[in-house]
């Protein structure tokens, strides 16, 4: 029966108004609305630059990442030093790790759904992971089975290739001129 | 009565300044949203049956032209004095129509008014079912509650429930004449407020309407089907499912669309759409399952997705509750 009425509820759901809808792919708009900093933390792998964009209530430090285990760590702290409530760090972790992930709070595994949430984005393909934890200050990992092939770089050197040469093309031509 | 305190009924204000008595179905559906009724009014000068001298003395008064009442969407027609405004009440609220008295004089500050409500029943329960649950609710919720007189009468031929009282809204007292009866899947409700001593004076007109009132059965027995929700706060708007009904929970911005009546089959599942407004983040959810109880246990979410709803980005996950069934949860945030 769940089947059978579940395309009335698509159906229903799809042609929904509403106004002022945060833009839940948009770490920026997240951040705000959740008052989130954000940042930025980047890791060299191999010569090449990795980065992971975060959105935090915490005051977050410490960012390491381990090639060898395939392991983020990082620190969290409250602003502050306020009790009482939860925080919530976001991570963009498909940038540097594939899923999937196993997470860590102050080095207990944790499946708890209420702590950990893997968000996927349909629309820009890309995933989150949201972190809750009470107040204090945390240590944080995140390890997977893989790293994110990073292509950026021997891109840049080809771009950067392609470009020397056509620049010696453009000087040759200009000299036999 | 007061709405501050959430209680029964309240005590309005309408276009004129003059004050009236505004039912409020909020209240009821707290107690027993989960029945419908069809109130029919008939033969109700029968069971009030004011002295005859008060409805000679009314009957002498110069007989004002009555216009026509229709109401296509519920099949209602009925017929009030031209003298007496009109008002159309909002549907969303379980409302349909509100007819208020003329001034008497500069010094009358309140409009002794007619008011016809419908809800939402449960196919299952009978009008001494609601009955029971009505006056249990009344007597709970309602100021200074008394009755004088609750008695079975009928409406346009079908069994109804009489019920005259007492009561208060703050300093102001006054009596009523409530009337309810089941049909279909619906249910249509009469209250006449009154101040206590301009109860009778009244009486006469009041008694005319309910009796000129007409339902087509197969109209306003249908259940609430297909439809536009929305949430003007939020400018949130949603088409919810033809077939579908609504029942909004009243004590939060919450509503939920249920694919069959409830209790139809009790072996069966209610298919349910719930919108509700949630604390905190601004957030308005809603969510699917196959369980008529939208608070019962289900599985802590774990992963989720943003997807593209008309433009709208929100979140999607997928839960298992504790009847094995599953749950789709979409929430939505704003700025």
């Amino acid at each position: 029966m769940y089947q059978k009425y579940l395309t009335d509820f698509d159906t229903s759901i799809q042609g929904l108004k509403l106004a002022n809808a945060t833009d839940l792919s948009d770490l920026n708009q997240y951040s705000d609305l959740f008052k989130l900093t954000s940042g930025r933390n980047q890791f060299e792998i191999n010569g090449i630059m990795h980065s992971i964009d975060f959105a935090s209530s915490s005051k977050i430090s410490d960012f390491q990442f381990d090639q060898k285990t395939k392991k983020l760590i990082f620190s969290t702290e409250d602003h502050d030093g306020i009790n009482g409530t939860m925080d919530e760090t976001l991570l963009q972790i498909d940038s540097l790790l594939k899923p999937p992930y196993v997470v860590s709070v102050d080095d207990k595994v944790t499946n708890d759904g209420n702590q950990v949430l893997l968000i996927n984005d349909t629309i820009t393909n890309k995933t989150f992971i949201s972190i809750n934890y009470g107040p204090g200050r945390h240590s944080i990992a995140i390890s997977a089975s893989e790293i994110v092939p990073e292509y950026s770089g021997i891109i840049l050197v080809l771009v950067g290739a392609l470009g020397l040469a056509a620049a010696i093309l453009v000087k040759m031509k200009k000299i036999r001129n | 009565m007061d709405s501050s305190t959430g209680k029964g009924n309240r005590l309005s204000v309408n276009s004129n300044g003059r004050k009236y008595k505004a039912y409020n179905l909020i209240s009821l559906s707290k107690a027993c949203y989960t029945i419908l009724i069809v109130l029919l009014f008939s033969n109700f000068a029968l069971v009030e049956n004011p002295p005859l001298h008060l409805l000679q003395a009314a009957s002498a008064q110069p007989s004002s032209k009555m216009l026509t009442y229709q109401n296509s969407a519920f099949g209602i027609t009925m017929q009030y004095p031209a003298s007496w405004n009109r008002e159309d009440l909002d549907p969303s609220s379980g409302g349909i129509v509100r007819f208020s008295s003329p001034d008497e004089n500069a010094n009358d500050t309140y409009a002794e008014n007619l008011e016809i409500h419908f809800a939402n029943l449960a196919s299952a329960t009978t009008l001494e079912d609601y009955t029971s649950t009505l006056l249990q609710s009344y007597k709970t919720s309602v100021d200074d509650f008394t009755i004088i007189s609750s008695n079975s009468s009928s409406i346009a031929g079908a069994p109804a429930h009489l019920l005259v009282f007492t009561a208060s809204s703050g300093e102001f007292n006054y009596k009523a004449l409530n009337m309810w009866s089941k049909m279909g899947s619906n249910a249509l409700i009469v209250i006449y407020y009154a101040e206590p001593d301009r109860y009778l004076t009244y009486l006469p007109t009041i008694s005319n309407m309910i009796d000129s009132i007409h339902v087509q059965p197969d109209v306003f027995g249908k259940p609430v089907s297909g439809g536009v929700y929305t949430i003007p706060s939020l400018g949130f708007e949603v088409q919810f499912p033809s077939g579908w009904s609504s029942i909004d929970k009243g004590t939060s911005k919450e509503t939920i669309f249920k694919g069959e009546p409830i209790n139809q089959n009790p072996n069966s599942k209610d298919r349910v759409l719930l919108f509700g407004v949630l604390g905190g983040h601004r957030s308005l959810s809603s969510q699917f399952q196959s369980s008529p109880d939208s608070d019962y246990s289900c599985s802590t979410i774990h992963s989720a997705s943003i997807v593209n709803l008309n433009g709208i980005k929100a979140l999607e996950s997928e839960l298992k509750c504790n009847d094995g069934m599953p749950m789709k949860k979409i929430k939505f945030y704003m700025v």
